[in-house]
């Protein structure tokens, strides 16, 4: 197993390296001076001698690239052109919401997805079955903006007044204060921008179930629902049609005849037998489905006026901070693969076939 | 030991309600096994031996469904049952083996963990200690050496002749009064085979099991069974005691089969082939199904064959057959 | 037994048919069935969008003759019936009589003056919001220009009353009583007028810094004290037309054989100019931006600059008396003309202001006519006691009249957005269509039609879907094959640079590749298909890799055919299925991610019909127009699941494995 983990680890290095290559050669294919890109106005000839130096913008291509991947290695990824301070901190700052509303995601695709696959596939070809086909069909074509506006109109308009309704945008209530978590157990800490301390306390809801405030939990909570339900969609729908199709086919194994022959009771043989293995795709494809969630959170947060790694990166492209778009999309893609390289880890623990090689 | 037979399986009828058609897999079977006994069920692939057996437990698949008839299993018709209550005897009182048994054991669970489970299923009283203490006996009765390290193995991690002893382990876990093993050689090598046979012989007469024993291999028939049952396409076309069965086959395809059977040291030309295939299931022709494939028929010229089904006769004492050619001597 | 000789460069023989089969295969299937009639629909509406269209996508709806065009119209489904031109939209009875009635701004309100009482009304639903009592009969109202306020004159007393608290704020003398008020523009201050008396009224809370303020002489009688009566304009007749400047500056009061332009400054009033006319004044107006006024008096219809020199720029003369002048102006295919009109008897008549030609005459009916352009031109509207009339400006066709069959008309306006016109009677007011047209899908913030432009969109979106997809198809079939064919380094670095770009989640990458090229349609397009080259390219590698070993392809490399020759003859076949599914679905996920760049501002650019960038266009109007944001959203969801389900039906066709 460890061998497994380590070779896989091993493997994975080419593929971030190629990932830094190909964002570090988009920038220098960016049209025009990155001097004049990153100062503008102020990009005077010592200006930007003095820039080029700086950055090594002189030095020969592959010399670059190693600084560049010293950099990066440092968790120097450069300074935001807009904000004017360290991408890192507006990663710690704007991070955190990202993942949150991420998990949350990917926790309500799950929890419903599987279920409702599983359902589809226990009772198939009833009208139960192609319901959940039908919703899981639209599901997976719907544009997850549009998805999020209707959400948003559904919940805010159409339900103002009853006590369904739930708030369209933010990520708390106006005026709603919640204490960093640190200070509230009363630790006597001030914590830098950039560190482990600030980067939970700016994940909202973390933060208030740490510091035991309720309302400001359940607060935070509403206002993640919509975000959650139109950002969990897509992936919702990915894994239930995924589920279906794979319990279809295990159910129809012999080893689940087995079972039944065992004297299994029905619910014992789809839920212990056929799900296990019916789930090693759905894994994969769960894998796999948080890349869109990665892009998904993009266009939900911008939506939900969340302040995520999403707007960050809207703002940044529509502020041409090209420095954030180029950090940003090197954090996301070495997100997935981390999340790839998890994923493959959890196959060898539910999938005992898989062997070394 | 009493004559009452273990099992009676009375005029069963199971259908496949598809878009192309009514598949009739099993149309209207009737035969009983004693206690101790083996029954063997004889016919190519498709000719609804497979089928007969997951009535007899109630696992046919969707969207097959048992139409008609009785399955009294120890004075109970098993049909009236519901399927909460077919569970307490499936794996308990009737178990059955597979002919893949590598594909027939869960690929992600250890091997002593599935058949605890059994023991799990049908003996609430057990506590784990116990139960393990079992599973470790049953490996070892099934001749698996070092049963503690290989009851911690995955599937996979086994050969298919240990594999299907522990499917064999799993079927005699709760001493079962029916065993019914689907072709569990098939998928094996010779030598393998040899041993497999040789274990279920054992343990029938040491757990006095009914046996039903499906296979198309009728050299392993001449081994194993007391009684033998011949399918072809849904229908016994005969029954009757192994001895009777090989000294004087009866109805033409039965001849065929014996005929196809290499028999060391004897040198044939060419071995004897039946021509043709089953004809469809879906749309069966009027008169005897065999019709289209006899040679008996051509030989004798009978042309009730093609218009009508015989019924299965007793030609003689304990030796029935389905076929026209011997309308009269009934 | 002799051996016929095996042609080993004979491609295996496929199934017969595999098309017609895979064809009959999805025909089964009723989701793969509804994909392909959306999908066939689709591309239908994609060729015939011209028909279907009711205008052409990028068309401004100002300069169509179809007024009735409001800021994102509401969606209206013809076969449910939409009003037509002279359709009352809405009828409000008053319990009284109604002397005057009057629009807000915005068109939302309508204040009817009826006995003693004010009452204001909703338009959009024709519910009465609330009612202002006056003591004694209210002889004239005014809305200010923000619509916060409304000025009542009622006996010798002005009321200004609060909209939102609906009581009075301040209440001033009018000696004599006023039987005329009007706010001036910038809400600053209000004229009031009797018979031949106007006074001027000044707001010291906006305007603290002028003297009529610092003086003792307050009119105001509540304790705010806040209005200055700043004097009084002594007229020698009594006046015909009094009309505020845009900016609240000159007050331009018709009197007699004159046109006075009353100001005050340092709390004087007085006459700043006075413009001589032959005969006496019937009507004047001023133009939009008070540079022009439009004056009638005798035969003749006058234009004078409306500053110094105060020079008549124009006349036009008729050979009967006119009266009832009105300004309109109309942008005809980009030009701005500018139209003035007055009426004579029952005639109606249009001149050019630029040209000094007469453009139309049209008259109706026996009565003599008052009338107006509609704000855009297109409309004439006239009315006499009993009827209205609105005519097409273009064809010069009545397009209705409307007999009041109760009363007299006392006045008929145009609502500010020139779709209806608002008839006042003595027992009711009336609001009515005038364009039989109404938007399907209403109108966005532009003024567009939505429904044109939505229809327009299926193109972009189809043709975005198969060209990028078809890009990355060739480009991934020629990476794919030649890692296949090569096979050792060549392979590994080829696929090692597709598995370093399938490392980015396909949008995320798309954006940086957008970023680099620069926004816009084309180069979404060209992210797009680069991102999905490694798909491709995967499907081909596998195919060629099990193709390549074959006896037929063995064969044929022996006999020295051209690589390329084998790669479209033997090996290129037998991708083709996979290819095909991955190309259908594909298809789908390049319209949703293009529709995602679009809608991110990296996409199509305005004004281009895309149905992201419309959705991302309008998407703050998400709560007061939803059905903006509503419809293209659910046309990128119908073409993407209509590609999705012909996907998933071809899969289920062409991989027997999932057969069952």
């Amino acid at each position: 197993m460890g061998t497994f983990i380590l070779r896989r680890l091993i493997l994975s290095i080419p593929v971030l390296l190629g990932i830094l290559f190909l964002t570090f050669a988009l920038t220098r294919l960016l049209p025009g001076d990155p001097c004049r890109a990153a100062l503008q106005e102020k990009a005077t000839e010592e200006a930007c001698n003095a820039f080029n130096q700086r950055y090594g913008l002189d030095r020969p291509i592959t010399v670059q690239f190693k600084i560049y991947l010293q950099d990066f290695v440092q968790g120097d990824l450069g300074t935001s052109i807009k904000y004017n301070y360290s991408v890192m901190r507006l990663i710690v700052e704007r991070l955190p919401t990202t993942l949150e509303l991420s998990i949350m995601a990917m926790f309500f695709a799950v929890a419903v997805g599987i279920p409702l696959g599983l359902l589809s596939a226990y009772y198939h070809n009833s009208s139960i079955d192609i319901g959940t086909m039908v919703i899981a069909n639209i599901g997976v074509s719907m544009p997850v903006f549009w998805l999020g506006l209707m959400l948003a109109y559904f919940f805010a308009v159409v339900l103002k007044g009853t006590p369904f309704v739930l708030p369209p945008s933010g990520s708390q209530s106006p005026g709603m204060q919640i204490q960093p978590f640190y200070e509230a157990w009363g630790l006597n800490i001030e914590p830098a921008r950039s560190s482990v301390w600030a980067f939970i306390s700016n994940m909202t809801i973390t933060n208030a179930a740490l510091a035991g405030d309720w309302a400001g939990f359940k607060d935070g909570f509403r206002h993640m629902i919509l975000p959650m339900v139109a950002l969990g969609t897509i992936p919702m729908s990915i894994i239930a049609r995924m589920t279906r199709s794979s319990l279809l086919e295990v159910l129809g194994q012999n080893y689940v005849k087995t079972a039944r022959a065992k004297g299994a009771y029905e619910r014992n043989v789809v839920l212990n037998h056929a799900f296990r293995n019916a789930m090693l795709p759905v894994v994969t494809i769960i894998g796999l489905s948080l890349g869109s969630l990665l892009s998904g959170a993009l266009l939900t947060e911008t939506i939900f006026g969340l302040a995520g790694v999403g707007s960050a990166l809207y703002d940044a492209i529509n502020g041409r901070d090209y420095t954030v778009v180029q950090a940003f999309t090197v954090i996301i893609a070495v997100i997935f693969v981390i999340i790839n390289l998890l994923v493959d880890v959890l196959y060898v623990f539910l999938d005992p076939r898989i062997r070394l090689n | 030991m009493t004559d009452e037979p273990m099992l009676k399986v009375e005029n069963l009828r199971t259908y496949f309600f598809t878009r192309g058609g009514t598949v009739k897999a099993v149309d209207g079977v009737n035969f009983e096994v004693k206690r101790g006994q083996v029954l063997a069920l004889v016919g190519e692939s498709g000719c609804g031996k497979s089928m007969t057996a997951l009535s007899i437990i109630q696992l046919v698949d969707k969207p097959g469904k048992i139409v008609e008839g009785t399955v009294i299993f120890d004075g109970e018709n098993l049909l009236e049952r519901n399927r909460s209550q077919m569970t307490e005897i499936r794996g308990k009182r009737i178990s059955m083996i597979f002919q893949e048994p590598r594909s027939s054991l869960n690929p992600v669970i250890r091997v002593g963990k599935q058949l605890d489970e059994v023991l799990k299923l049908h003996y609430e009283d057990m506590d784990k200690h116990e139960r393990r203490q079992r599973v470790i006996q049953l490996l070892k009765d099934v001749g698996i050496p070092d049963p503690e390290r290989r009851a911690n193995n995955y599937p996979h991690e086994m050969s298919g002749g240990m594999a299907q002893r522990v499917m064999i382990a799993m079927g005699i876990a709760c001493e079962p009064e029916l065993l019914i093993a689907d072709e569990p050689t098939t998928a094996l090598d010779v030598t393998i085979q040899a041993q497999v046979l040789d274990l279920i012989r054992k343990l029938r007469d040491e757990m006095q099991m009914a046996v039903i024993f499906i296979t198309h291999d009728m050299g392993v028939v001449a081994e194993m069974a007391d009684d033998v049952a011949v399918m072809y396409a849904g229908t016994i076309v005969e029954h009757a005691a192994v001895g009777s069965l090989f000294e004087e086959p009866m109805h033409p395809y039965t001849q065929g089969l014996i005929a196809s059977i290499p028999i060391l040291g004897e040198f044939k030309d060419r071995l004897e082939v039946i021509p043709g295939t089953v004809p469809s299931l879906i749309d069966m022709p009027p008169g005897c199904r065999f019709a289209s494939r006899c040679k008996a028929r051509v030989e004798h010229n009978l042309e009730k064959c093609l218009h009508e089904e015989p019924e299965l006769l007793e030609v003689r004492e304990g030796h029935q057959v389905r076929c026209w050619l011997y309308e009269e001597n009934a | 037994m002799t051996d016929t000789p095996v042609d080993l460069t004979k491609k295996p023989d496929k199934p017969k048919g595999l098309w017609r089969e895979t064809f009959e295969s999805l025909l089964r299937k009723p989701s793969a069935v509804a994909g392909m009639i959306i999908l066939g629909s689709l591309l239908l509406i994609a060729i015939i969008a011209p028909l279907l269209a009711t205008h052409p996508p990028n068309r401004v709806l100002l300069d169509v003759p179809e007024e009735g065009v409001s800021k994102r119209m509401d969606p209206c489904i013809h076969l449910f019936g939409c009003p037509k031109a002279g359709d009352e939209l809405l009828n409000i009875k008053p319990d009284a009589a109604i002397s005057m009635a009057a629009l807000n701004s915005t068109g939302s309100l309508i204040m009817a003056v009826s006995g003693n009482t004010v009452e204001v009304w909703r338009t959009e639903d024709g519910s009465k919001l609330f009612s202002l009592p006056h003591e004694e009969p209210v002889r004239h109202a005014a809305w200010s220009a923000n619509d916060q306020r409304i000025l009542t004159a009622s006996g010798e007393k002005l009321y200004v009353w609060d909209v939102n608290t609906r009581e009075p704020l301040y209440i001033l003398d009018h000696p004599g009583g006023a039987t005329f008020v009007a706010w001036s523009r910038d809400g600053t201050r209000f004229a009031s007028a009797g018979e031949q008396d106007v006074h001027f009224w000044l707001d010291c809370k906006q305007i603290a810094y002028s003297i009529a303020c610092s003086g003792s002489s307050f009119g105001a009688t509540t304790e705010n004290k806040t209005f200055v009566d700043e004097g009084v304009a002594q007229l020698e007749e009594p006046w015909t037309s009094i009309q505020w400047d845009s900016n609240g500056t000159f007050l331009m009061i018709a009197t007699g054989n004159k046109i006075q332009l009353w100001t005050s400054a340092g709390g004087v009033v007085y006459a700043s100019k006075t413009i001589e006319h032959e005969a006496p004044v019937t009507s004047v107006r001023y133009n939009r931006e008070s540079t022009r006024i439009l004056s009638t008096s005798g035969n003749k219809l006058h234009i004078w600059r409306a500053s110094s020199p105060y020079e008549e720029l124009q006349v036009f003369e008729y050979d009967e008396p006119l009266a009832s002048a009105s300004w309109g102006e109309q942008t005809k295919e980009g030009n701005l003309r500018v139209l003035a009109m007055a009426t004579s008897g029952n005639t109606l008549l249009v001149w050019d202001t630029r040209t000094g030609e007469q453009l139309d005459v049209v008259s109706a009916g026996d009565e003599p006519l008052r009338g107006a352009i509609s704000p855009l031109a297109t409309r004439y509207l006239g009315y006499s006691e009993s009827t209205a009339y609105v005519w097409d400006a273009d064809t010069n066709e009545l397009l209705f009249s409307k007999d009041l069959d109760n009363g007299t008309i006392q006045n008929a306006v145009w609502q500010n957005t020139g779709g209806s016109i608002v008839v006042t009677g003595e027992q009711d007011i009336r609001v009515m269509k005038t364009s039989n047209f109404q938007y399907i899908m209403g109108t966005d913030g532009s003024l567009r039609d939505e429904y044109s432009r939505l229809i327009y969109a299926t193109r972009v979106s189809l043709r975005v879907g198969f060209t990028s997809v078809t890009f990355a198809i060739i480009l991934g079939t020629i990476a794919g094959a030649i890692a296949g064919y090569m096979g050792g380094w060549t392979d590994n670095i080829i696929m090692r640079i597709m598995d370093v770009m399938l490392a980015f989640p396909p949008l995320i990458l798309a954006i940086a590749v957008v970023t680099i090229l620069g926004p816009g349609l084309n180069n979404a397009l060209i992210a797009i298909s680069v991102v999905f080259i490694p798909a491709y390219a995967r499907v081909v590698r596998s195919g060629v890799l099990s193709v390549k070993e074959q006896d037929y392809v063995m064969a044929d490399r022996a006999l020295g055919v051209s690589p390329m020759r084998i790669l479209f003859r033997r090996i290129l076949p037998n991708v083709m299925a996979p290819l095909i599914v991955q190309a259908t679905l594909g298809i789908g996920t390049a319209i949703l991610d293009a529709a995602a760049l679009s809608f991110l501002g990296l996409g199509a650019q305005p004004p281009t019909a895309e149905w992201g960038y419309m959705l991302s266009e309008e998407r703050n109007q998400l709560f007061t127009a939803p059905h903006l944001v509503f419809f293209p959203g659910l046309a990128i969801m119908i073409t993407v699941l209509a590609f999705n389900l012909l996907g998933d039906g071809l899969r289920d066709a062409l991989d027997p494995r999932l057969n069952r």
